[in-house]
């Protein structure tokens, strides 16, 4: 039996089971967002993978791993990630402001939403994702007055 | 936060800009007050959200209620306006909730602490005193290389292969940890699953591959008896043996990266053999070595994770030191 389903069927995370901490994961990370900030984003996918292969239930990593695979073109499993992230933790901001780019992109209205939550969990813009949201609202906002003015 | 006297914070868009925009508006507002699309309930929330002022959100609902509803027209036009401004799209970052009990959910308590709570900080090593002594780490060191050096053998078998391969690796020590071996071997093994950094120079003799042979272990026994004699002498064993130039250790990143692509790679092999085991969900062998891949890619994990870790340590007591 393979050491995922060992995970599963005991209701742990490999990450419990291995001793992994919650340092090391933030470790690990930072190493991912370095190699996705120097366009290494095949092994930071495989890193951010890991991750959420080993502890499924962090939001952060998720939303990480949803950025790679945004950058790499693979938008329906950005979406997911963000979304599994989102549901897990609901002020994720990096899933939020992402999504809600996505989101508008194909027309959906909902992505409004998902920016303006995002700039609600980070009000004080402490993240590059909540730090766009802000700014990407502004703009619409201005535009939306701009179409206003030309009608 | 939001508007300020030189416009909304982050959108590089000034307030005079937004009120020239909106000046003309002004009269339309009144006169088409009340014809709101539900687009108009979503620039309210927005308007909130970035702390736009009252006027300005109530010309904006307007200007968007009698738009189209052409959401992502105005999402266009809006990256027209300030794309070049914004930061970079889909940035990777690592947010974790900054709720600790939140943020460290699904993964292992730190050793000694109760779950859920940070690990203390460690205290600072002494100050040297007295005069100079072999670095104790550096007998222990030896000593776990002399084990495994006598025990080469059955460390190389330890694995399961059916033969032996002159190379152990991860799997072949946590076959030592988990079965029924020595414990003096086991201390040898669990001296490098600690010290991965040095598992590696032993690792390096043939290029970075995650096996140590016979000649890596040997070279590296040379070199640490050399190092306790520089230091004291204080090796008891024979001869020193004198081994080929050890090579200066090569930058971090050098060796994180090899160990990173070897990540890379384990995973791809996880990924085949799991569709493939999917395909053929009887086959016992596909299983195995499955489970096999996804140890490695376990193995690889902890290994870079305590490479960086133990940079991290040794990085902060230097640190320490120098205040």
């Amino acid at each position: 039996m393979s050491a995922t389903a060992i995970a599963g069927q005991s209701g742990r995370t490999l990450a419990e089971i291995a001793g992994f901490t919650f340092e090391e994961a933030k470790a690990i990370a930072e190493i991912g967002c370095d190699l996705a900030a120097a366009g290494r984003l095949e092994e930071a996918r495989v890193l951010f993978e890991g991750m959420v292969e080993m502890n499924p239930n962090d939001a952060a990593a998720r939303a990480a791993l949803g950025t790679v695979y945004q950058k790499q073109g693979r938008l329906q499993d950005a979406l997911a990630e963000y979304t599994a992230a989102i549901q897990m933790d609901e002020a994720q901001p990096i899933a939020l402001s992402n999504r809600g780019e996505l989101r508008l992109r194909r027309n959906d209205r909902g992505g409004v939403e998902d920016l303006v939550a995002a700039t609600r969990s980070d009000p004080n813009g402490s993240t590059i994702g909540g730090r766009r949201a802000k700014a990407l609202l502004g703009a619409m906002a201005q535009v939306a007055a701009a179409r206003g003015e030309q009608r | 936060m939001g508007a300020t006297p030189v416009g909304i914070a982050g959108t590089g868009i000034s307030l005079q800009q937004i009120e020239g925009t909106v000046a003309g508006l002004d009269k339309a507002a009144s006169t088409i007050a009340g014809v709101f699309s539900p687009t108009a309930k979503i620039v309210d929330t927005v308007g909130s959200a970035i702390g736009l002022p009252d006027p300005i959100k109530q010309i904006a609902k307007i200007a968007v209620g009698i738009g189209t509803g052409d959401i992502a027209g105005i999402f266009a036009g809006a990256f027209g306006l300030a794309g070049d401004l914004m930061e970079a799209l889909a940035a990777t970052q690592y947010q974790p909730p900054a709720d600790p009990a939140k943020a460290g959910h699904g993964y292992a308590p730190p050793p000694g602490s109760p779950a859920g709570h940070c690990r203390p900080t460690p205290p600072p090593p002494p100050p040297p005193c007295g005069p100079p002594r072999v670095d104790p780490d550096l007998l222990r060191e030896k000593q776990a290389l002399e084990t495994l050096a006598r025990d080469f053998d059955a460390i190389d078998n330890a694995g399961g292969l059916w033969f032996r391969d002159g190379k152990f690796g991860g799997l072949d020590m946590a076959a030592v940890m988990n079965g029924d071996f020595p414990q003096e071997m086991k201390q040898a093994v669990r001296y490098f699953q600690e010290h991965p950094e040095k598992y590696c120079r032993m690792d390096r003799s043939d290029g970075f591959d995650g096996l140590v042979t016979r000649g890596g272990l040997q070279t590296e026994l040379a070199r640490v008896n050399a190092e306790i004699q520089a230091q004291g002498g204080a090796h008891e064993g024979g001869p020193v043996t004198p081994g080929p130039c050890v090579p200066p250790s090569p930058p971090a990143s050098s060796l994180e990266s090899r160990a990173l692509s070897k990540l890379g790679a384990a995973q791809g092999e996880v990924d085949r053999l799991t569709e493939a085991a999917m395909e053929h969900p009887d086959d016992k062998q596909l299983q195995l070595q499955l489970q096999k891949a996804q140890e490695r890619v376990t193995a690889l994990f902890n290994l870079i994770s305590d490479m960086y870790k133990h940079d991290a340590d040794m990085r902060k007591h230097v640190a320490d030191n120098m205040r």
